[in-house]
């Protein structure tokens, strides 16, 4: 409790935010936001996979040999596609949110294991938006990727967003693997006279309220 | 699973479900004909017409493929904004009364059409983008090998095939090597690339997690629509596709044969070209125009004054509000769009209204305080305190085709789970008032189902069914409404274990309500049999509000306990 009432160093007010950290060098009161930008922005880098792949299919399949300037895209063409379809993969598992339930993609939780297992590499929001800035310049050496690398850049920049407002990546449920938890339900046979008598709290009942004027009409 | 589901609506196929959506499948029959007409009409076009023979040897497929989408695009951009004005609907739902209630109820799916359209316009979008990718990339490869043209005597792209672009024609340009930059250079690559990000922005916040999460951010992107249709108008005018306008006297197919100094052939005269010339617009500028001025109405709705008669807080962190305007009309199941100005000037959010046409001219909504939104509005009233009736509110509606449905049948049956029981407050208080002025037609027998995971935060609605049941019961005749409560989950095991013990009690332990709770799901086959031997030589109306996948779950059970002795319809409200 002491904690949150010292200043901490050149903080104008105290850290009431419940996730104030005095420990750093810097007045650490994280700013929080009601919208999970890292759903969108996965989203979107999920997508600009699927844009970025098809731009570099149709780059594949050209015959760029005869012209000089787009000699980094003789060779980018090709590497665009396993990193294009690196991004599929690693957004294609959607993290759990704070609160609430999240949808999940079809049989994602076989592909989850594989974003667990890079830890921090692929946790980190930061770490994520700084590797899709830099996959995002190849892109724009060949014109079809173009459009992927612009949606790639947006999705970069809504992942630093989430990252500054200290959002990460939660690994969902895991079909396999060293995150996967079996949980078996442990069947308990009660036969305690004590704990078959009436329990002490009370049912979270409805509240009763006088509402005759909710039905009747004020004439 | 979805095996299972495609198996389970086949299996609910009934003639009177599919005679009540006959129009929407025609709609939809005929805007998908008109997609492929226009697709292949526009295809064989520019594959046969010797007007476009030179841009063909340019770029092969390429033209085709890019412009047979287009016509598409330009179809759907015509008819998106259409489905989104919701007072043109309106209006008319107003003057098509007479017609046939499946008809208006074609009306009210006019968010799906939208969908529909817009899926459309991004998988044309794709075709149309990659085609002209390959003729950007064809146009700087026979820059960079002219050889290829040599083959072809009179062709007039035999010394540079570039000038061929009208792009490069009179200009002292120069030439790029490269098709990024050649992107670049022309009007129809900016404004293609800034389309292709704002349609990515608008489809990417509009997936169900983010427009149901975080409504605002679905809200606030489609608004970048406005540039959508400024790009799109701008997108052809630099008019750099040419076409030949002299076919007549110099007919590609002959000519580009021949040798350049052939005579007595007709092919003297070199072809000339001309721009196609810019036709976007002429699709969408008129529905632009009725979507601005649908906004309009709206505004001057707006400034309609609405009177705060009553707000209430619910213990269940539900507000209640009561108001009045002039020229408001409601019917059951209707729902109208608020407006807040000092929370935020541009959301609008819809709610149920959860009053009956007998309450006019007042009118209420219940609000759940789960958003942004709505939690500012807690705040402001919790501020304002008694001073709340000063705030400034704005309406708009109501809307949705009204479910009066319910009073055609003998037996109904109404089914609302989760959030889906708030239009069911309106049909409830309906059918009380009606019974009360001996005004309900033939109904004599209402069941209502209701399945909610946790029945705390709709205390409200527990405590109308409590006032209905008391005041049926007062006038002694309180088996009118037979209504069952079901608790899917939310429950822990103490108070499993204290539900149990209460078992022998006169009222529900958790909603103090008569009939007891159920704890579970609904055994719907047991439910529909019972139904129909108590009711034999009976027509039975179920209505449901709620989730699709229950939805499908009643449409089978309804088809599957339908005989020559008691039939069931199935009825799924639009609300």
């Amino acid at each position: 409790m002491e904690d949150k009432e010292i200043k901490c160093g050149g903080c104008p007010e105290p850290c009431t935010n419940q996730c104030g950290d005095c420990t750093k060098f810097f007045c650490a009161c994280p700013p929080t936001s009601r919208v999970v930008y890292s759903i969108w922005a996965n989203q979107q880098a999920y997508w600009s996979g699927w844009i970025i792949l098809g731009g570099s299919l149709i780059a594949a399949s050209l015959n760029l040999r005869a012209i000089p300037p787009t000699a980094y895209g003789l060779y980018t063409r090709y590497l665009l596609i396993p990193f294009s379809l690196l991004v599929i993969l690693i957004e294609y598992p959607r993290g759990k949110k704070r609160t609430g339930n999240i949808e999940t993609r079809l049989f994602q939780e076989y592909i989850a294991p594989i974003p667990y297992f890079f830890r921090f590499l692929t946790r980190n929001l930061f770490l994520r938006s700084m590797f899709y800035m830099i996959f995002s310049i190849p892109c724009f050496f060949i014109l079809s990727t173009n459009i992927g690398g612009m949606t790639l850049l947006i999705s970069a920049m809504f992942y630093f967003i989430g990252g500054i407002y200290s959002e990460n990546w939660v690994p969902p449920m895991l079909a396999y693997g060293p995150g996967s938890k079996k949980q078996k339900r442990e069947i308990v046979i009660v036969n305690d006279p004590l704990l078959m008598a009436p329990p002490q709290e009370e049912l979270p009942t409805l509240p009763v309220i006088n509402s005759e004027e909710l039905i009747e009409t004020k004439s | 699973m979805w095996l299972f589901d495609r198996f389970v609506l086949f299996r609910a196929f009934s003639l009177r479900g599919f005679l009540n959506d006959l129009p929407r499948y025609i709609f939809v029959t005929l805007w998908m004909l008109t997609n492929i007409g226009l697709f292949i009409g526009f295809f064989v076009q520019f594959e046969t017409f010797p007007r476009y023979f030179y841009f063909r040897m340019i770029s092969r497929q390429g033209l085709s493929f890019a412009r047979a989408p287009a016509a598409v695009i330009n179809f759907n951009s015509m008819l998106i904004l259409l489905p989104v004005c919701r007072n043109l609907i309106s209006i008319i739902r107003g003057t098509c009364f007479r017609c046939s209630r499946s008809l208006r109820k074609a009306l009210d799916k006019n968010i799906s059409y939208h969908k529909l359209f817009a899926w459309t316009i991004i998988f044309c979008s794709v075709i149309h983008t990659a085609a002209h990718y390959y003729n950007y990339e064809f146009i700087i490869t026979d820059a960079a090998s002219p050889q290829r043209f040599e083959q072809v005597p009179s062709n007039p792209l035999r010394n540079n095939p570039l000038i061929y672009l009208r792009l490069l024609e009179n200009r002292s340009l120069v030439l790029p090597l490269d098709a990024v930059l050649l992107n670049y250079m022309t009007y129809a690559g900016i404004t293609g690339h800034i389309m292709w990000l704002i349609l990515f922005l608008m489809a990417t916040s509009s997936v169900e997690v983010i427009r149901k999460s975080f409504f605002e951010i679905f809200w606030y992107t489609h608004h970048l629509f406005i540039f959508y249709f400024i790009a799109l108008g701008i997108h052809q005018f630099q008019m750099i596709l040419p076409f030949q306008s002299n076919v007549d006297v110099s007919d590609p197919f002959n000519c580009s044969r021949l040798p350049v100094d052939t005579t007595g052939e007709g092919c003297e005269i070199l072809p000339t070209f001309t721009a196609a010339r810019p036709s976007s617009y002429k699709w969408f500028v008129i529905p632009l125009a009725i979507y601005l001025v649908e906004r309009l109405i709206r505004f001057i709705k707006s400034l309609i004054p609405v009177q705060i008669v009553h707000v209430e807080e619910h213990p269940s962190r539900t507000l209640e509000i009561r108001m009045k305007r002039r020229f408001f009309r409601q019917d059951v199941g209707q729902y109208v769009f608020v407006n807040i100005p000092s929370i935020s000037f541009l959301e609008w959010h819809p709610f149920t209204l959860t009053s009956c046409p007998e309450d006019n001219p007042e009118f209420s909504v219940h609000i759940r305080i789960v958003g942004d939104w709505t939690e500012a509005l807690l705040k402001k009233v919790r501020q304002k305190g008694s001073n709340v009736r000063s705030t400034i509110i704005t309406i708009d509606g109501p809307f949705g085709t009204a479910s009066e449905d319910v009073f055609d049948y003998e037996i109904a049956m109404l089914v609302g789970a989760g959030i889906g029981v708030t239009p069911f407050a309106s049909i409830l208080k309906s059918i009380y008032h009606k019974r009360k002025n001996m005004n309900l037609k033939k109904l004599s027998q209402i069941y209502f189902f209701w399945v909610c995971p946790q029945p705390q935060s709709f205390e409200w609605f527990a405590t109308l069914l409590k006032t209905i049941e008391k005041s049926l019961q007062d006038e002694g005749c309180p088996d009118l409404i037979k209504y069952e409560i079901y608790l899917t989950r939310g429950w822990t095991a103490a108070e499993a274990r204290n539900i149990y013990l209460h078992e022998d009690d006169i009222e529900d332990p958790i909603t103090r309500l008569g009939a007891k709770t159920n704890y579970g799901r609904p055994k719907w086959d047991e439910i529909f049999a019972t139904i129909a031997e108590n009711h034999s030589k009976k027509k039975v109306g179920v209505f449901f509000c709620g989730p699709p996948i229950l939805s499908k779950e009643l449409h089978f059970q309804a088809n599957k306990h339908s005989t020559n002795n008691c039939s069931f319809s199935y009825n799924k409200e639009n609300f």
